[in-house]
């Protein structure tokens, strides 16, 4: 057993029994990835395990003949085979009629049945073939389902299946090819087999590792592979969103037949819906507004409510929407409880997570309170987005970022409202585009006071409503890279190239705010009697930090670096009384994410550089449901952070450590540089810790033949505790030949294949004495070439098999212990 | 030139002989006695050389033909004797020469002037034991009549063909080192024997043992009879008892495909030569008193097995043998 047989051996004598195991192994290996594919789309995983087990089971028991032996040779001829097979083939069909018969199962799918007949059908193929031929079909069929798999399925199970099975694959083809070259001698016996070396297994076994770990890092990530297969339904086989259940709502909205002209849906699900707003949600998750040192009653969030505002009698427009850090948490949610099985779901994404969606923005920060300095709506007409034809689908474009600073590839991104009254749209801060459905006049969108997307002339977004998204990533680089244009980011300072080209939609929009709109976003909080330096001494810090040519990004980089080592907890609000939150933060080094984002804001407002508040929803990688491809976005997904405005566009920064650092794109360069001082910098904080690891790694590769000596010697330990009864001294024995021999190939002694038994026994066996070693020989030589009624161990053989055994183990135990 | 030392006289009465060894049945015990007791007699005549001994004993049971190939005074003759006289059987001995006959080894029919009738006068070919001393003297004619009766074990006549004993053998020996006037054994005879074997010169102390013995004594050393009328021909049809593994066949298989292959071997294995090797493997395992054949049976008499198939030099026959040996994997369990 010194290899794993790919390619047959040839032999002039053995052709016809040879089997082919490579063949077989890889056919199990494609049944096995469609298997996969069959567990996202089953509904009884048990049933669908049973029946692949068995199906494999049948295979292997073909190509080894077992079940050719258990039926009676001669007595149905070779249709015996044929009809076997036809029952293999159509296993599939007959167990989903009978799940839907007896079960009251769903079943497989059509596409799913004819996939696993061809799935058994490469098991069969393989477990029979004979010729060269026949093989070749196998290798095609386990190809064709492998590939089919892994572009269909969405399981990282299959990542860990393609690589072996690429490997071996590549090692079969290599050893027909050595074949096809042999048949051409007459007489020649090859036995073309997969070495197994070291360093052989030590590829796959770290391949398997390799993988398995990359399986595990991302097993939250969203990057799914858009298929058609296991969530296929619905009937737009042309638009694969409309496959993964968007389609619906994407139809629900345009209700009336052409409704280009998109008026107000008339449906119950609308009028009795109980979608909670962005200030319910709000006083929900963050707890309630403090109103001690407020003038007016109520602050409304972000119901474009104005008018009602203003006849209640609230003091100012532009006071009218408000954020109060400070605030009285309690517990769960009141306002929005759904009924029955109702989704508690604000919205749904399909697209990459984890995504920041604004929905509201604030400039103005005073008393602790963040508000609207302007008015909520936008004015005039030249402010509406552009539309532009992209795969003939009107877009409206909203946002024109400065081509060097984001990644020119634009992802896409799909949201689909289910419980929010809002007339604002949920967008990521780096929206480029904006399409919903039979949507194509630009009148239908425009911006509120804050720069937000909304929906004009209406209370709210109807629910269900899909909007999808282009969102553009940032390419940060230039903005660490001191001497460009980019280098300063402070207010007054920002290259005018890149206002002027990317900030048209923003400026147009803010241009009847006044001239300096931007001069909003630094504007900081009258200093309370009560307030210490600790922004200032916060920004020394900061400045002491980093390096004396730093940029003003790297100094927005650090400030939030610093944030977020401090203590995020839910719980941590500011007393009502604390007229300065922004220096309780940075004294007590904790807060909740509000808190930490307005933190952050003054911060970056202190060293001249534009920033505003962003509240909306974190759109979480944990909640992401592979079946369905979309991540739900729930209540408690509230999330507040800051905008820093950098050259035309809002860049998300993320002042709370609990929370991933938003995206950014960087080049592979960016990145390994990146990694290398991501690495210096672990070391330098683990010196000894990495000087161990590495110390280990070395030591472990210097002493790895013991080690992995030791480990088989400990694995074949369990074989002795094999109980007696069970007369299993035969494999024993096998065991223990097979245990000498893996051991000397551990340990690095070369096989001597021409070496009889009692030569290479009387050099390995060192635990016994020689009439023990010779007993021993003997009863081997019995086993071996005796007579076949005399091959059995027997008792007295058991006895001696277990003891030489047993000392063998312990003796390379010992050695491998011993220096 | 013929010497007989049989007091055995008659064709019938062999036959006889014959029909009574069928019905002896050895058992175990009584094969291991038998062939320890050869063995003790063939050990006392020839000192310190058991190999050899048990090469020959190998040879013996498998019923090959065994060919000396050694210097002369180095105890070839003394031990085919000694083999002779300790299985008891029937010795004759040719001396071969240039102007040997064919009919001077299978015998020859003469007139009877009294009876008026053609006789046969039986020649040394009907005999249990033959030594056919230097035997690469006789003309290729004479060498080819001897051939031919070891190959069929009977000799044709004046048309009518005469079986040999059924334990019928040849032990020939040849001198290396003389080969002016000597007729060197074609490839194609050679295969007839089984092995080829040389006995070398004796160690200090077995010399030393030889010259106090013939100091003392002025007679030969002579060995004792130990086997009685049939009981080698039992010996030798119970090798077919030993069991040969089909693993260890094919083991067998390979080498010789090896050897057809190596470039020590001018000429592979003949498919004879093949079944030859696997009678005397089972001759050596039973010699070991065990009923079945190993790898190392095989190999233990690879080097006179092969060495009769391998021209040139017969020093580097053990490293032919040995070459081949490690070419091929040995069956495991």
């Amino acid at each position: 057993m010194s290899g794993l047989a790919v390619g047959r051996k040839i032999s002039t004598q053995s052709s016809v029994d040879r089997k082919p195991l490579g063949t077989l192994l890889l056919a199990l290996m494609a049944s096995f990835g469609i298997a996969l594919l069959r567990f996202s789309g089953t509904s009884d995983p048990v049933w669908l395990m049973i029946e692949v087990g068995l199906m494999s089971l049948l295979s292997i028991g073909l190509a080894f003949g077992v079940i050719q032996r258990l039926v009676v040779p001669g007595s149905f001829g070779a249709y015996w085979v044929v009809g076997l097979g036809v029952l293999m083939v159509s296993v599939p069909w007959v167990s989903r009629w009978i799940l839907i018969e007896y079960f009251g199962s769903s079943g497989e799918a059509n596409e799913l049945v004819a996939l696993a007949m061809l799935q058994y059908g490469g098991l069969l193929q393989a477990s029979l073939a004979r010729t060269g031929r026949g093989e070749w079909m196998s290798f095609l069929i386990s190809c064709f389902l492998m590939i089919f798999g892994l572009s269909s399925s969405d399981r990282t199970g299959m990542l860990q299946l393609i690589i072996p099975f690429t490997l071996l694959a590549s090692w079969w083809l290599m050893a027909r090819y050595w074949e096809r070259i042999e048949e051409g001698f007459l007489v020649s016996q090859s036995v073309s087999v997969i070495p197994v070396r070291v360093s052989v297994i030590g590829l796959f076994a770290l391949a398997i590792v390799a993988t398995s770990f990359l399986g595990w890092w991302n097993r939250d990530a969203a990057n799914r592979l858009e298929g058609f297969m296991p969530t296929s339904g619905g009937n737009k086989q042309a638009e694969s969103w409309g496959r993964q259940g968007v389609g619906d709502g994407d139809m629900l909205i345009a209700a009336q037949d052409e409704a280009y002209t998109f008026g107000p849906v008339d449906s119950a699900l609308f009028l009795e819906s109980q979608a909670p707003s962005m200030y319910d949600l709000a006083t929900d998750i963050y707890g309630e507004a403090s109103l001690k040192n407020k003038k007016y009653a109520r602050a409304i969030s972000l119901e474009d409510t104005v008018q009602e505002m203003e006849k209640e009698g609230t003091e100012s427009k532009k006071n009218s929407k408000e954020f109060s850090a400070v605030r009285r948490p309690k517990g769960g949610l009141s306002s929005f409880k759904p009924k029955g099985n109702d989704s508690r779901a604000v919205a749904y994404v399909i697209g990459e997570v984890p995504q920041w969606l604004r929905i509201e923005s604030f400039d103005r920060f005073e008393e602790n309170v963040w508000s609207h300095s302007f008015e909520d709506r936008g004015q005039g007409s030249s402010k509406h987005p552009a539309m532009v034809m992209l795969r003939d689908k009107p877009w409206m474009q909203v946002q024109y970022p400065a081509r060097e600073l984001v990644f020119a590839v634009r992802e896409r991104l799909a949201v689909k409202l289910i419980n929010l009254k809002s007339p604002r749209l949920l967008t990521p801060s780096l929206v480029t585009h904006v399409h919903i459905d039979k949507i194509d006049q630009v009148d239908f969108f425009s911006w509120m006071g804050d720069g937000q997307l909304m929906m004009p002339n209406r209370d709210y977004v109807p629910a269900m409503t899909v909007v999808h998204q282009l969102v553009q990533v940032p390419q940060l680089h230039a903005l660490r890279v001191g001497g460009t244009g980019y280098s300063s980011i402070a207010h007054g300072k920002q290259a005018h190239s890149g206002e002027s080209q990317g900030n048209q939609s923003q400026g147009r929009v803010q241009a009847g705010g006044g001239g300096d709109w931007l001069g909003r976003y630094l504007q900081l909080p009258a200093r309370g009697p009560g307030a210490s330096d600790a922004v200032a001494g916060f920004l020394r810090d900061i400045q002491g930090r980093v390096a004396s040519d730093a940029t003003d990004w790297q100094k927005v980089e650090e400030i939030v670096r610093r944030l977020r080592e401090m203590e995020c907890d839910p719980k941590a609000v500011v007393e009502e009384s604390n007229s300065d939150v922004v220096d309780h933060v940075l004294t007590q080094r904790r807060g909740t994410d509000y808190l930490l984002a307005s933190a952050a804001v003054v911060l970056v407002r202190q060293l001249g550089i534009p920033a505003r508040l962003a509240t909306g929803f974190f759109v979480s990688p944990n909640r992401y449901d592979r079946k369905s491809g979309q991540t739900e976005v729930l209540p408690e997904d509230l999330h507040t952070w800051g905008e820093v405005y950098v050259h035309g566009m809002w860049i998300p920064i993320e002042p709370t450590g609990a929370y991933p650092i938003p995206r950014e794109h960087r080049s592979w360069q960016q990145y390994a540089i990146e990694m290398l001082w991501a690495c210096r910098d672990f070391i330098r904080l683990h010196p000894f810790g990495v000087a161990l690891g590495v110390l280990g790694l070395v030591g472990a590769i210097w002493v790895r033949r013991r080690i992995a000596t030791m480990v088989l010697s400990v694995l074949c330990s369990l074989l002795l505790l094999v109980p007696r009864w069970l007369a299993w001294e035969e494999g024993r024995l096998r065991c223990c030949l097979g245990y000498l021999r893996w051991r000397m190939w551990l340990m690095g002694e070369r096989i001597d294949e021409s070496k009889t038994m009692s030569q290479w026994l009387r050099e390995q066996v060192h635990g016994v004495g020689d009439g023990t070693v010779d007993a021993f020989i003997r009863l081997v030589q019995r086993c071996a070439y005796g007579p076949e009624g005399e091959r059995s161990v027997g008792p007295e053989g058991g006895v001696l098999v277990r003891k030489v055994f047993r000392s063998e183990i312990i003796v390379s135990l010992r050695r491998a212990l011993m220096p | 030139m013929i010497e007989s030392h049989s007091e055995m006289g008659s064709h019938s009465e062999m036959e006889t002989d014959l029909q009574e060894s069928r019905d002896v049945l050895l058992d175990e015990s009584a094969i291991q006695r038998l062939i320890g007791g050869i063995r003790r007699e063939l050990n006392r005549v020839l000192l310190g050389k058991p190999q050899v001994v048990e090469y020959l004993l190998a040879s013996l049971l498998a019923r090959g033909h065994v060919l000396f190939d050694d210097l002369p005074g180095l105890g070839k003759t003394t031990l085919a004797k000694g083999l002779a006289r300790s299985v008891g059987g029937k010795f004759k001995r040719v001396q071969c020469t240039p102007d040997l006959l064919p009919s001077d080894v299978t015998g020859f029919s003469i007139l009877n002037q009294k009876t008026r009738d053609f006789e046969f006068r039986a020649g040394p070919i009907f005999s249990d034991i033959l030594l056919a001393d230097e035997i690469n003297r006789a003309t290729p004619r004479t060498q080819s009549a001897l051939f031919e009766a070891m190959a069929e074990r009977q000799v044709t006549i004046d048309g009518e063909p005469r079986a040999l004993s059924e334990t019928f053998l040849v032990l020939a020996t040849q001198n290396p080192i003389e080969s002016v006037g000597a007729y060197p054994l074609p490839e194609a005879q050679l295969d007839r024997f089984a092995m080829k074997l040389r006995i070398g010169y004796p160690d200090r102390a077995s010399e030393l043992e030889l010259l106090a013995r013939s100091s003392s004594s002025v007679e030969e050393v002579a060995a004792e009879s130990v086997l009685r009328t049939g009981e080698l021909a039992a010996l030798q049809r119970s090798v077919s008892r030993v069991v040969v593994s089909g693993s260890v066949r094919e083991y067998l298989l390979d080498l010789a495909q090896a050897t057809r292959r190596s470039p020590h071997f001018p000429l592979g294995l003949s498919p004879r030569g093949v079944l030859q090797w696997q009678r005397v493997a089972q001759g050596y395992a039973l010699l070991q008193d065990r009923w079945f054949v190993i790898p190392e049976d095989i190999q233990g008499v690879a080097v006179p097995v092969l060495s009769v198939r391998m021209t040139g030099i017969s020093a580097s026959a053990e490293q032919g043998v040995a070459s081949v040996i490690s070419q091929v994997a040995v069956p495991k369990l």
